[in-house]
């Protein structure tokens, strides 16, 4: 064995998620052709990741938000890390989104902080925050 | 979290699974080869991602299996030093805090790096941050966000294992060391960090 690149790329939550998915997919439509076995080690860590996921704010991401999102925070020149964390996180809060932004006291007014999270629950919208809005009185329509 | 490595290999295929298409052999061998280990220096290996280039299968001398070189790419956890995830308390004591995301368990919360002023309550067997005048409980299974401070591999193939002085008894697990070939060391002490029903989410 050779290792030729130790960390080629980075991927983010979402994109291990739809490749799980869609190796269990297509290993299903081969069984239906011929039986094949499954290694047990992959099984077991395919299960224990994909519950950790579906747990997460991935689990209900599309790529079209993921780009809509890269889009509307370009301007604050953030990093691909924190880009990347802040698609895994989905902070809610500012507390929760300076965490994984660095150096945020030159880099971000706390303007641009109440933006960013207000871009984020808007361009990646899950039915759990629901609640909470209802509770503040603005409903979003669609979506 | 998440990254890809490539990685070069030759991969044994069994005449039995000649009757499958190349690539789907292919596939399944890297994968019970190595989905869920650990590889030194490089990280949890979870499952293939895809495969870059193949050879053709080479037949040896008295031995029926095709012998493939295949360039691959594998989703591998690591988590990069400073990065924040979420994980689940899996149990307490005098150490610390140790958290599990459920594929992957050895993460270590020292006591150092708790919130300042946590406290461990002997009788419930769990942290307490002493925040002002309330008691915070770090009760198990809570939900909890981390800062990783460090990783450690520890090779545990049997012929570099290091020989324990002295303790040489007829019990095999006491002499076998129970280290983890990869453990993260991580952080709660700033905003936004520990539980997460502590900020509000």
């Amino acid at each position: 064995m050779e290792i030729l690149k130790a960390n080629a790329a980075m991927l983010s939550n979402f994109e291990v998620l739809t490749l799980l998915k869609d190796q269990k997919a297509l290993r299903q439509a081969n069984e239906v052709a011929g039986a094949r076995e499954v290694a047990e080690n992959l099984r077991t860590v395919e299960f224990e990741v994909q519950k950790y996921l579906n747990d997460t704010p991935c689990s209900s991401q599309t790529s079209e938000q993921i780009l809509s999102l890269k889009r509307a925070l370009s301007k604050y020149e953030l990093m691909k890390v924190e880009l990347l964390q802040i698609l895994n996180l989905r902070p809610k809060s500012a507390v929760e989104l300076l965490l994984v932004v660095e150096e945020f006291e030159e880099r971000l007014s706390l303007e641009d902080c109440d933006e960013i999270v207000r871009i984020i629950s808007e361009t990646l919208p899950r039915e759990d925050d629901d609640v909470e809005m209802e509770e503040n009185g603005d409903v979003e329509g669609d979506e | 979290m998440f990254n890809l490595a490539e990685i070069k290999d030759t991969i044994k295929i069994e005449p039995s699974g000649f009757r499958k298409p190349k690539a789907q052999a292919i596939t399944d061998e890297i994968n019970r080869k190595y989905a869920n280990k650990v590889l030194q220096d490089i990280g949890l290996c979870i499952a293939m991602h895809d495969i870059l280039y193949a050879s053709e299968g080479f037949i040896h001398h008295g031995d029926g299996c095709s012998y493939v070189t295949v360039v691959f790419r594998l989703v591998i956890f690591r988590p990069f030093v400073g990065e924040v995830l979420t994980g689940k308390i899996r149990s307490c004591n005098q150490e610390g805090v140790r958290v599990t995301l459920g594929f992957f368990d050895d993460i270590l919360i020292p006591h150092g790096y708790l919130q300042e002023n946590s406290e461990f309550n002997a009788d419930e067997q769990v942290w307490v941050w002493m925040y002002d005048e309330n008691e915070m409980f770090m009760d198990l299974d809570e939900d909890i966000r981390f800062r990783v401070e460090s990783e450690q591999f520890f090779d545990t193939s049997p012929s570099v294992r290091p020989k324990k002085e002295g303790v040489d008894t007829p019990d095999l697990s006491a002499n076998s060391a129970k280290q983890a070939p990869y453990s993260l060391t991580c952080s709660i002490n700033g905003d936004g960090l520990g539980l997460l029903s502590w900020w509000g989410a």
